[in-house]
């Protein structure tokens, strides 16, 4: 298990506040390294979120795709 | 005249808007509802245009192919050379995905913008999170037309680009062809064809041959208006400007070429001539500039975070280094390297020369030949670009990301090489030995340099993607997301992903995802460098051969 906090060459660091696994790693020419990490929720699994709350975020999530195609939400 | 008032006047007046009264909110929604059906109007004006002026009679292309077989083998043959010689694979990330999301996009919706994400609901991928297209967008407006007749699929930008960069060569025939005959347009093919730069773009993703292509065709249309009487010609010269400046963000001032044979014919007529479909002409160049509006309003797009603190997008504190990195480029013998030092240097004596000569006969009437310059003014102001890329934070051309903005002055390079054997004493013999030198570059220097560019540091990034992406083929069963800097490289093969920035912000919704059950796992792609890279990178590049380029 790794944690984040590092800065992975020319992107974004990856957040420290989540936990990884590695699950795959290849090793390049000329010192790069590459991974596949697996995040892990630290939070309860699947099942304990309710059942009653899986269509709302149903209904976010199609809400959401609308307002953000048409509304343009920028990078930041 | 009162028609190229009125052209001036709405040229102007659109130019005005985006100075002056152009904000952020009509931009985006000018260019996200509007600007696929203006581009679309370019290309049925190019065309209608092409359709007049070409002769496409049977019988006169019964003749050219009788006339140029030898000229047309050996452009199917180098297109085939370029095609057989690296991996079809998408090669500049963020850019070359970004396209084929945009092409995504249009071919869905007609709507120009880039889907940031994707997730699966219900068992339907949705694409999530549009953000504004600042690149031009012809490239991804014409691959959309492909994913139209054919279906979407990624292969579809290599059908695209194999076919543009076999139209680069044969342009490219066609320009030769002028200036030293059939023997030249092989020359100035075989040069092209033996960079291979030329290779790695033409299996790749990007938008640059295009911009090539509709170069090379301007170049052919303004000296097909300037020997035509009249209006002749000046649509279809027209028409590929606007198409070229709707082609990459700096290629509208490549409009300055038509402008400039428009006032030089006028002069020389004594007379103004236009036509009325010409008048409509400045409308569609408007995506130009809400793209460039877009990209200058927002840092993200013009890459702050890369550049040092107070540092612009364009500075002339970049030139001296991206200066030194071009002539270091231009002159590298590393077989690693995607130079040609063949048609470096004969392009640059070619280039040379032709200047020199310019400046030396400029005066004396009949001195110099129409062709040489119309050469001259061209190989000027594409150079003049090039000085103006390097003032780019990014114009570097030893990153191999911003290599292939070196393509233009290559392709003017081989016509120079072309005019320079034309002008030799033994003009004949010259040729046929420079075509053979440049044959054997090809087959030796161009083919190893080529065999070993999957290998190089220039490729290990989009070969670190393409691991990830077959890591995916071979055990996604649709319950995973995939989350990698360039998430979008991950979306156009059809997997949902998110960018790592994104992941960052917003990690308790992505929890929430794997919790309410719509993922079974979330992966990372994480690209690590280990201690000392980036110095290894800079000698890599920076070798003995020019200490003073470190």
């Amino acid at each position: 298990m790794v944690s984040g906090n590092y800065t992975n060459g020319l992107g974004a660091p990856l957040s420290s506040r989540g936990q990884y696994e590695v699950v795959a790693e290849r090793e390049f020419a000329y010192s790069q390294d590459v991974r596949i990490l697996r995040l892990l929720p630290r939070l309860p699994k699947q099942g304990d979120f309710g059942a009653d709350h899986s269509p709302e975020l149903r209904e976010k999530f199609k809400s959401n795709e609308e307002r953000s195609l048409y509304n343009f939400n920028l990078l930041p | 005249m009162r028609q190229v008032i009125l052209t001036a006047v709405l040229a102007l007046a659109i130019i005005g808007y985006r100075f002056w009264g152009m904000d952020q909110a009509t931009a985006l929604w000018l260019q996200y509802n509007f600007s696929y059906w203006t581009v679309l109007a370019a290309l049925g004006w190019f065309m209608w245009s092409l359709k007049c002026e070409a002769d496409f009679r049977f019988l006169s292309i019964r003749s050219f192919l009788r006339g140029h077989s030898v000229g047309i083998l050996i452009v199917v043959a180098c297109g085939v050379f370029l095609q057989i010689q690296e991996p079809h694979m998408l090669k500049v990330l963020q850019d070359e995905p970004t396209h084929l999301a945009t092409s995504l996009l249009i071919h869905k919706q007609r709507a120009v913008a880039t889907p940031a994400e994707a997730h699966i609901f219900d068992g339907e991928l949705i694409y999530l999170h549009a953000v504004p297209e600042v690149r031009m967008f012809l490239f991804s407006t014409l691959l959309s037309m492909v994913h139209d007749v054919s279906g979407y699929r990624v292969e579809n930008v290599f059908i695209l680009n194999a076919f543009l960069s076999t139209l680069v060569l044969a342009l490219l025939y066609v320009c030769g062809n002028m200036f030293a005959g059939r023997n030249g347009g092989c020359l100035a093919v075989v040069l092209m064809a033996g960079v291979p730069l030329l290779s790695q773009v033409a299996t790749s993703g990007s938008y640059d041959l295009l911009n090539l292509v509709l170069l090379l065709g301007l170049f052919i249309s303004t000296r097909h208006y300037l020997l035509s009487p009249a209006v002749g010609g000046l649509n279809l010269m027209l028409s590929v400007g606007v198409l070229l400046a709707l082609s990459r963000y700096e290629s509208i001032l490549y409009l300055l070429i038509p402008i400039g044979a428009m006032l030089y014919k006028w002069r020389g007529e004594k007379a103004v001539s236009f036509t009325r479909s010409a008048m409509l002409s400045p409308l569609a160049v408007w995506p130009c500039f809400t793209a460039n509006f877009i990209m200058l309003s927002n840092d993200g797009f013009t890459l702050s975070s890369y550049r040092e603190k107070g540092a612009g997008f364009f500075g002339l504190q970049y030139f001296a280094e991206n200066a030194r990195q071009a002539v270091y480029y231009l002159f590298n013998f590393d077989l690693d390297s995607t130079n040609s030092v063949l048609l470096s240097t004969l392009g640059l004596l070619g280039l040379v020369a032709l200047w020199v000569t310019w400046s030396v006969r400029f005066r004396r009437a009949g001195a110099i030949s129409f062709e040489t310059k119309l050469l001259t003014v061209v190989s000027i102001f594409i150079f003049v670009m090039y000085l103006f890329v390097l003032t780019n934070f990014w114009g570097r051309p030893t990153q191999s990301s911003a290599t292939r903005f070196i393509l233009p002055l290559y392709a003017i390079m081989s016509l120079a090489a072309v005019w320079l054997v034309r002008n030799s004493s033994k003009q004949k013999k010259v040729t046929l030995v420079s075509l053979a030198a440049a044959g054997l570059f090809m087959m030796t220097f161009t083919n190893s340099s080529n065999v070993r560019a999957s290998t190089t540091i220039h490729m290990s990034l989009p070969i670190s993607y393409k691991w990830f992406l077959e890591y995916a083929r071979k055990h996604d069963d649709g319950r995973t997301l995939y989350v990698a800097d360039s998430s979008l490289y991950m979306l156009v093969y059809g997997y949902p992903s998110i960018p790592t920035s994104g992941l960052n912000t917003k990690l308790s919704s992505a929890v929430l995802c794997l919790k309410a059950g719509m993922y079974d796992e979330i992966l990372i792609m994480d690209i690590r460098y280990r201690d000392g890279f980036w110095e290894l990178y800079k000698w890599a590049w920076c070798s003995a051969i020019f200490p003073w380029a470190i």
